[in-house]
């Protein structure tokens, strides 16, 4: 082991005559692998609005609504961890591997499901519960522990 | 080498020194206290040495119970303990390094600490009650 | 006598990536006392535990630090599954070694880059984290994040990599590994590094030992400990010797974790082959109830998970203790009697991960 102020000139020099190692970035994209988790995208024809993934997403980034029928999604707060893919029952979310584009505001992505949820409806006619009214995750999410985590600070 | 068992040992507090000594002169060394806030306090001591791997429990009522620090033996404790004492208000007796409530600086946020805190007031008012001093129970009723 | 003085270092220094505060009380230009204090970022993560269903908590326990978030989510598994005894299958097993190898090149990687950027080497700081991209890229292709590997779960891995992409990867780290050898030669033997590191900060085997050091600061100081000859996981088929250097010094931990770098690459060569076909991961039904301390040995160290189940979806106490909060004592001594220039290299070579010490 020799001390030797010139170990370094090899490596500068090869950098100095190298290609950059970033891409250009607008004109030139890095290829994206096939299992970069990017953001999540639905089929909406599949979807049966069952509100798995909403209960279960551990972000709350989901957002159901039976009744409006729509299905939608916080990309700000969705943190790609791929648990709604595996859970949903239709096998109608997966993961593109493009990340989601920049938005300015939250829920900026909703998609209309045509799907009609058809049990509640004798049931509801019946009885109908006061909170049928409200779209599910409304009426849940201020005080339940399952919020985000600035939410369940004690 | 396949990984060592793990045991749990019951220590009354005034024996506590005493055991965990014996895991000095075993050639142990200390991995971690840990703080469990059940109905009652648990305070959880680990040690380690080729092949075992040993966890000295004590149990205490409330945390107005003074425990022994441990820091005279492995004088690395201070730091656990000084965590201990800032979020679960318990307090130590012979600590070689007190910093009186000060470990975590975030006061506002974290628990208050326990007794014989006369520098608290100096780096700003507490506004939360002494949350981190309440057993779960205790806690709960708080939350209600 | 010389006068006494404080001086604060931190919580916002040029060479801190995250706060600490430590309080120098130094006479002339030497350092007598240092005196640390946390709190900055206290998350309350193991709070959060007692709130959580237990599997969700997996992708919390992932995100308790940003470089070693594999390493976190796949501790905190392992302590789950020893509680509810668990046998995972063997596949997943030698998925998990592959990774937290791949996680602990990225760090040391990204740790010598940051440590020649405190002695003001920018140069070798810029070639250091260039070849750290080619690591980042086999992390993706694999698990398909750069640093959240997002791949942790009960009983199993979330993800299974296809035998194509697993036959790959050993050419692509190749490539790294050769191109890393010549910075590494920087490390080793150019003379301002050695100026800057050598006999600076030394801790004795003793002392180290003592006051809980652990992976390279207790390495580098002589002590012949790694966690990963306990065999979690798939180690126990692996051939893992502990990398002791004796000095003690800064140097010292240097060359540990150097070497550490290509040891990681040697046992990615040799588990990558072994990987067998199979099931990645089983089905977790109940709940946890009863205890368990899992030892992982991260990048920087030995990590406990510390997990208590009452039988109910919630945990009554998840605690993990972080190799940087068990290297602070250490710390300190090594401070102790050092020049104020030399205190941020000495900082830096505990690798402080001071989000996840305060959790
Ligand atoms: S996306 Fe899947 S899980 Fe979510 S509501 Fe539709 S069917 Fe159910
Ligand atoms: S990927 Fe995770 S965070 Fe994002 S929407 Fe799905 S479950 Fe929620």
């Amino acid at each position: 082991m020799k001390k030797s102020p010139f170990k370094m000139t090899k490596v500068a020099l090869e950098n100095l005559f190298r290609r950059p190692a970033t891409v250009p970035y607008p004109l030139e994209r890095k290829p994206m692998y096939p299992a970069t988790r990017g953001h999540i995208a639905i089929d909406k024809d599949k979807c049966i609005l069952c509100l798995i993934c909403d209960k279960r997403c551990p972000t709350g980034a989901i957002k159901v609504d039976r009744i409006g029928k729509t299905w939608a999604i916080d990309r700000l707060s969705c943190i790609q961890c791929n648990y709604c893919v595996e859970v949903c029952p239709k096998k109608c979310l997966w993961m593109e591997n493009l990340y989601a584009t920049p938005t300015q505001e939250k829920l900026a992505f909703v998609v209309p499901i045509p799907y009609t949820p058809p049990t509640p409806k004798p049931k509801a006619a019946a009885t109908p519960p006061p909170q049928r009214r409200q779209p599910p995750h409304q009426a849940r999410r201020p005080d339940n522990a399952k919020g985000s985590a600035i939410r369940n600070r004690d | 080498m396949s990984a060592p068992i793990q045991n749990y040992i019951e220590v009354i507090p005034p024996r506590l020194l005493e055991a965990v000594r014996a895991q000095q002169l075993a050639g142990a060394r200390l991995v971690q206290i840990c703080c469990t806030r059940l109905e009652e306090f648990e305070i959880l001591y680990s040690f380690s040495r080729p092949g075992f791997f040993e966890h000295l429990r004590i149990r205490i009522p409330d945390s107005s119970v003074a425990v022994p620090s441990i820091s005279p033996i492995y004088s690395g404790s201070f730091a656990y303990e000084n965590e201990i004492h800032d979020l679960f208000g318990i307090s130590f007796t012979g600590l070689n390094i007190d910093y009186r409530g000060n470990f975590f600086q975030n006061i506002g946020f974290c628990a208050d600490g326990g007794a014989g805190n006369e520098n608290r007031g100096k780096r700003g008012e507490i506004k939360v009650p002494r949350i981190g001093s309440l057993t779960r129970k205790q806690f709960q009723g708080l939350e209600k | 006598m010389a006068n006494r003085t404080i001086i604060p270092f931190g919580p916002q220094h040029p060479v801190l990536p995250e706060p600490i505060h430590i309080d120098l009380v130094i006479e002339d230009e030497q350092v007598v006392e240092a005196i640390p204090s946390f709190g900055f970022i206290h998350r309350g993560l193991e709070k959060l535990a007692e709130k959580r269903d237990f599997t969700e908590f997996t992708f919390i326990a992932e995100r308790i630090c940003g470089i070693c978030s594999y390493i976190h989510g796949m501790g905190y598994c392992q302590a789950i599954e020893a509680v509810m005894g668990l046998q995972i299958p063997e596949r997943a097993t030698y998925l998990r070694t592959m990774w937290s190898e791949l996680s602990r090149i990225h760090s040391h990687m990204m740790w010598m880059g940051l440590l020649a950027d405190a002695f003001g080497f920018e140069n070798l700081f810029m070639a250091c984290w260039r070849l750290r991209e080619g690591v980042l890229d086999v992390i993706e292709e694999t698990s398909g994040g750069r640093v959240i590997f997002g791949a942790a779960k009960v009983g199993g891995v979330r993800r299974d990599v296809s035998d194509e992409v697993l036959s790959r990867i050993p050419a692509q780290l190749k490539i790294v590994e050769d191109q890393l050898r010549d910075i590494t030669n920087v490390f080793r033997d150019d003379y301002s590094t050695r100026q800057r590191l050598c006999g600076v900060g030394t801790l004795s085997e003793q002392d180290a030992y003592d006051l809980g050091a652990v992976g390279p600061v207790l390495r580098g100081s002589g002590a012949k400990l790694d966690t990963r000859m306990e065999g979690y996981a798939a180690y126990d088929k692996l051939d893992v010797e502990p990398i002791v250097e004796t000095a003690g010094d800064c140097w010292a931990r240097t060359m540990v974790r150097i070497r550490e770098v290509y040891q990681s690459f040697d046992l990615l060569r040799q588990v990558i082959p072994m990987i067998p076909a199979g099931p990645v991961d089983m089905k977790v039904t109940g709940a946890p109830k009863g205890e368990y301390a899992a030892r992982l040995e991260q990048p920087r160290g030995e990590v406990i998970y510390y997990v208590k189940g009452n039988g109910g979806k919630q945990l009554d106490r998840f605690r993990v203790r972080t190799p940087t909060f068990a290297n602070i004592p250490p710390l300190l001594k090594m401070l102790q009697g050092c020049q104020l220039a030399d205190v941020p290299v000495i900082v830096l070579t505990i690798d402080p991960c001071i989000s996840c010490a305060e959790r």
